[in-house]
């Protein structure tokens, strides 16, 4: 393909050099307190049941955060050529079920509350404690998704006065 | 081609098969390279897909997997037999370290397919009788009929001391029955606080065990479970068999319970 910068070049030449400073957002009206340490008495806390009575596991907040990665292995092969196929990791959510399926159909987390502390714990505590940095970033995708109007910052500050309780 | 992608298996020849029960094989498949108890491979066969599957026996130039036949991918595999390849990547998992228990008294119980994972350590101490205190196996299955390694069995009662059980007993068997749990007050340990305990079967079954074993005066940082857990890559990358900050497949299946203890799914 031909770009033409030799015509933009010449169509620039003699126009005054502008410094560019790149902006970005970084803060809106929207505030979360992370706290620093959650204690694992908190996982069988009544506060989760609430979204338990919510959460119809549909994964849209997993599927919409730009952090999310996790994926399930999955071999397909073609309708035309039976022989010929591909093996690919496609977008798993540990909202959904079946995230922890075993043979023989031991599961854990059964519960949907339970499945969002597992979500929260790692976005807030878990990532940030073998890696070092917050997973989240912020960008709300997952409380403007929800069918169910959960909302991510609102469970973070929650649960920061819960800890905030327990010590 | 490995060192540039992590999830490309190669293939490895079907050696042997040895028939346990109708829904358990293993499969001696070519192999040579560092492997411990306790690790796995991912297995796997194109269109069907992958299955994490523990290392049963290993020997110079091969690994043993004993599979049990539960779906998709390990319904496939049994379609194959010997000098048939299968796709193969790993070992991942830490895995048992044998030095841990050299020089020690050794209480290892392990509930059904359990056994696979731990039976090189027994395979070790088996052959190696002079590097224990005293082995203890106790073996627990649903019935006669689920019984796996039964000529292994026979070679390590000469050495160890073998205690086998079964759930459910069916007319004709002679030997022992009932839960794990009930034989371990009755077993011998000289030095329960120097012994060693390795407790690895269905979650039930584990905790269960290990309550007994705790009751019996061992100490915490001398027992070793091994966890199951659902794994789609080995690695570190897929998520599934994430527990807390600790990933099953890397940190893991192999844990001091001082350690297990605390992980909450
Ligand atoms: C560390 C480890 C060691 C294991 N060792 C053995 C062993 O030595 N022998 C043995 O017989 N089995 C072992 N398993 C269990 C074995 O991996 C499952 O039985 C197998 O994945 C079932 O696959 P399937 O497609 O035949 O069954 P299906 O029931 O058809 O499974 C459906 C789907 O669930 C997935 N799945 C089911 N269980 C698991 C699991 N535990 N991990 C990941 N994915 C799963 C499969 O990928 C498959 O896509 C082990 C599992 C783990 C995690
Ligand atoms: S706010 Fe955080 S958890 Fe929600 S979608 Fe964005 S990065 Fe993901
Ligand atoms: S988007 Fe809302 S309802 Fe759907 S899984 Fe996430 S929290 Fe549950
Ligand atoms: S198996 Fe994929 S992260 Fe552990």
């Amino acid at each position: 393909m031909d770009s033409h910068w030799d015509l933009l070049d010449t169509a620039l030449t003699g126009m005054p050099e502008l410094q560019v400073i790149p902006d970005a957002v970084s803060q809106n009206k929207t505030m979360v307190e992370i706290p620093e340490t959650i204690p694992q008495t908190v996982f069988d806390s009544p506060f989760w049941e609430d979204y338990t009575n919510r959460c119809i596991a549909c994964g849209r907040c997993n599927f919409v955060c730009p952090t999310c990665t996790c994926f399930t292995m999955q071999d397909i092969f073609y309708t035309d050529n039976g022989k010929a196929g591909e093996r690919r990791r496609v977008w798993a959510s540990c909202q959904v079920d079946g995230y922890t399926d075993m043979a023989g159909g031991h599961a854990f987390r059964e519960d949907k509350g339970q499945r969002m502390r597992f979500k929260v714990m790692h976005k807030i505590n878990d990532y940030k404690k073998r890696f070092g940095n917050q997973m989240c970033i912020g960008c709300g995708r997952c409380d403007d998704v929800c069918p169910e109007y959960i909302s991510f910052s609102n469970c973070i500050n929650k649960l920061n006065t819960l800890v905030k309780e327990e010590n | 081609m490995t060192d540039i992608n992590p999830y490309m298996p190669f293939l490895s020849e079907i050696k042997e098969v040895i028939k346990h029960t109708d829904l358990e094989y293993t499969f001696t498949m070519a192999y040579s390279g560092d492997v411990k108890p306790g690790q796995f491979f991912e297995v796997s066969l194109p269109k069907f897909g992958e299955a994490p599957i523990s290392v049963s026996g290993i020997d110079e130039n091969t690994v043993d997997l004993t599979i049990r036949r539960v779906g998709k991918v390990t319904d496939e595999i049994f379609e194959n037999y010997i000098g048939d390849t299968l796709f193969l990547r790993g070992p991942y998992g830490n895995g048992f370290d044998i030095e841990n228990y050299l020089g020690k008294e050794i209480l290892l119980v392990a509930g059904g397919t359990g056994l696979s994972p731990v039976k090189g350590i027994v395979d070790y101490f088996s052959a190696n009788p002079t590097d224990t205190e005293g082995f203890t196996l106790l073996a627990g299955f649903k019935s006669p009929k689920d019984v796996l390694f039964k000529s292994d069995f026979e070679d390590w009662e000469k050495n160890l001391n073998i205690i086998m059980t079964v759930d459910t007993p069916d007319d004709g068997y002679c030997g022992k029955c009932g839960m794990v749990t009930q034989y371990i007050p009755d077993i011998p340990i000289k030095n329960v606080g120097e012994a060693v305990g390795i407790v690895v079967g269905p979650p039930m079954m584990m905790k269960c065990t290990i309550a007994e074993l705790i009751k019996k005066g061992f100490s915490e940082e001398n027992l070793w479970i091994s966890q199951e857990r659902k794994m789609c890559c080995g690695i570190g990358k897929c998520g599934h068999c994430k527990i807390d900050d600790t990933y099953v497949c890397l940190d893991g299946p192999v844990f001091n319970y001082t350690k297990g203890k605390f992980l909450k799914d």
